[in-house]
């Protein structure tokens, strides 16, 4: 290898690389305050960063750790990536908030990623003022960009928000098969952490959390939980992934034009609304309530 | 002449003859005397990759001699086809000699580097028995950086007689064009000397062209040419990418029309047309990245399947046989397949 730029490289391969503005910093080589052992791999660390060496080779050096201990290791890289470093090996995780990003996108969101015809877009549409809000913030802190928002004339107080990127468009697209017609669940790129976002987003987005009135469940729980779509197999994905990460059982069903995941069983539904949630006020206020029926019938 | 980082140009012995001096202001140490360093390179400043560049006095380092190159054994032209596919040693999904006649593939050394068994299983029955292939085969040597750092030329000899290819390039090394100019001189002298060692290979040797700058490229050039190989390969990928190959190109053809050299050269990572004629040969993985990535060929271009241009459209290749690209979703070596056929007719 090796052509092009080191600079080039090292995006592609460590997402590192980006510039900062280190004027009139010293340059002073010091040794290793401490070493840490994580399987096969050492993080030496020093006042102002981290190396990851197997066998004696630099993998990377990292300026910031968001978690280090001696099972597990997150290094913060470019574009709301986390370097995972544990026993079994290295590999790239999404942060919390672009986690969520792809959350809402699949939800209620879209991406346009098509070199052929050009277009680069990615959008966000909804009336939740909190969902908007949301969506900014993780925007803003993964990209450093603000949106624009369109109030749609047809619908009342329905917004969305839009920013046209290729470089963001085409980040995404690594993560999402949105861009290709379906969402889905990118399962090699998510921790607990990070899956619990995307379940909270993807739920405030296309997600039902309510109580029901009906006097004969109202003993057992009167609590629906339910994902929305007209993707069976993203819906599938999601109940892997809520059996893989939070052991919580559910059924997909059909529904007229749209198939629906409820969540079954009443310890499934506690575990859910206790672990995941969702950013949506109509099913926090659902959540509050839940809980309160939950403290009564315990 | 001080160069960017601070350097005097004028105590190095490749100044003038060789290089024109560090002028790029794109170099990383150059950069980071101006108060920018680069996450991960040289910043943390106490991780510094390119620190001994930056502190040592030598310019390029006195041991990596200029020396005579010495003659190939085996001086054998190899007269590549227009396309040829690279495959993974380790997926069996991008194997397709069985549905499709390809005289050459290339192999990549590094799949065994960095897999000790399977380098283990390749070496007890060599290279040919193991794919269950009868056409030949290249070894590319092209690698990571950390890879080439822990080589050394008997490490290449040694692998190439167990796994026994038909052909091997010359070893890669590193030049980025953000170096400082001393580093990717350090490199390419060193693959100089490297490839020395291959003068013993009995089986034709492919001269890998690197360089930073022209007049690396040129030197390295001169010194393939030197050393008796006939056939020619350069890395492009990234080149394209930045825009930097037309420049790098007409380095490498005018140090071939200086020494009336016929030869081919291979563009090495690239898998669609940018010259006409017989002198380019082309080879590249992007066939099957694209369709583990879900992009279907179709012609020059490539397309998700359920993009209305080529949603409907049924297909009549040996992999398709008239399904439509949504209905291949789901089928990795048949979406593959399609993807090197188109590949392989671009080239027609």
């Amino acid at each position: 290898m090796g052509e092009g730029t080191r600079e080039a490289q090292y995006k592609d391969r460590f997402g590192l690389g980006t510039p900062s503005d280190t004027y009139g910093t010293q340059c002073s080589k010091s040794e290793p305050l401490e070493r840490l052992q994580i399987g096969d791999y050492l993080v030496e660390i020093n006042g102002c960063g981290y190396t990851l060496k197997k066998g004696g080779q630099t993998l990377g050096t990292y300026k910031e750790a968001t978690l280090l201990s001696p099972d597990r290791a997150l290094f913060k890289l470019e574009k709301g990536m986390l370097l995972e470093v544990s026993p079994k090996g290295i590999r790239n995780i999404l942060s919390l908030t672009k986690a969520g990003i792809i959350g809402f996108i699949s939800s209620d969101g879209s991406l346009q990623y098509s070199t052929t015809l050009k277009r680069y877009q990615i959008e966000f549409g909804s009336s939740s003022d909190e969902l908007l809000e949301k969506f900014s913030e993780f925007m803003k802190e993964v990209y450093g960009i603000s949106l624009r928002a369109y109030p749609k004339k047809d619908r009342r107080h329905f917004i969305d928000l839009v920013k046209g990127s290729k470089e963001i468009a085409q980040d995404l697209d690594n993560y999402t098969t949105k861009a290709k017609g379906e969402w889905n669940v990118p399962f090699e790129y998510l921790d607990k952490e990070s899956a619990t976002m995307f379940l909270k987003c993807f739920m405030s987005g296309d997600g039902g959390i309510g109580i029901y009135q009906s006097s004969d469940h109202y003993r057992k729980l009167p609590l629906r939980i339910r994902f929305y779509s007209t993707n069976r197999k993203g819906l599938e994905e999601i109940a892997t992934l809520l059996r893989q990460y939070f052991d919580i059982d559910s059924t997909i069903n059909r529904e007229e034009e749209e198939f629906t995941l409820n969540v079954a069983t009443r310890a499934g539904k506690i575990k859910y609304i206790k672990e995941i949630g969702s950013f949506k006020e109509r099913h926090i206020r659902a959540i509050e309530r839940a809980l309160k029926v939950i403290e009564q019938l315990d | 002449m001080l160069s960017g980082c601070g350097r005097n140009c004028n105590d190095c012995r490749l100044f003038h003859t060789y290089c024109p001096g560090c002028i790029t202001r794109i170099c990383l140490i150059a950069k980071c005397k101006r108060g920018i360093s680069h996450i991960g390179i040289t910043d943390p400043k106490s991780f510094c990759r390119l620190r001994e560049y930056c502190t040592s006095p030598d310019v390029v380092p006195a041991d990596y001699m200029i020396q005579a190159m010495p003659k190939l054994k085996a001086q054998t032209k190899v007269k590549f086809p227009r396309f040829v596919p690279v495959i993974s040693l380790t997926d069996k999904r991008s194997w397709f000699w069985d549905e499709l006649p390809l005289p050459w593939i290339v192999v990549r050394l590094a799949d065994l580097v960095k897999n000790n068994a399977l380098m283990q299983r390749v070496s007890s029955c060599g290279l040919h028995d193991f794919l269950g292939f009868d056409g030949k085969i290249l070894l590319s040597t092209v690698m990571e950086d950390e890879l080439l750092d822990e080589l050394t030329p008997n490490d290449y000899l040694k692998m190439v007689g167990a796994i026994r290819p038909d052909a091997t390039m010359t070893p890669d090394s590193y030049t980025y064009l953000d170096d400082p100019l001393c580093l990717s001189w350090q490199q390419t002298l060193k693959q100089a000397a490297f490839s020395c060692a291959f003068s013993e290979l009995e089986i034709p040797v492919v001269g890998l062209i690197k360089g930073a700058i022209g007049k690396q490229i040129a030197w390295s050039t001169e010194k393939a040419i030197e050393s008796g190989c006939e056939s020619f390969a350069l890395p492009s990928r990234e080149l394209v990418k930045l825009g930097l190959f037309d420049g790098i190109l007409s380095a490498i053809m005018s140090v071939f029309r200086k020494r009336r050299k016929d030869a081919q050269l291979l563009l090495y990572g690239l898998s669609y047309p940018l010259r006409r004629g017989g002198t380019f040969a082309y080879s590249g993985f992007s066939w099957f990245i694209g369709a583990k990535k879900g992009y279907y060929h179709k012609g020059k271009h490539s397309f998700f399947p359920t993009d209305t241009y080529v949603r409907f459209e049924e297909c009549h290749c040996a992999a398709c046989h008239g399904r439509m690209p949504t209905q291949l979703k789901d089928n990795l070596r048949s979406f593959a397949l399609h993807n090197l056929l188109q590949t392989v007719e671009r080239f027609r």
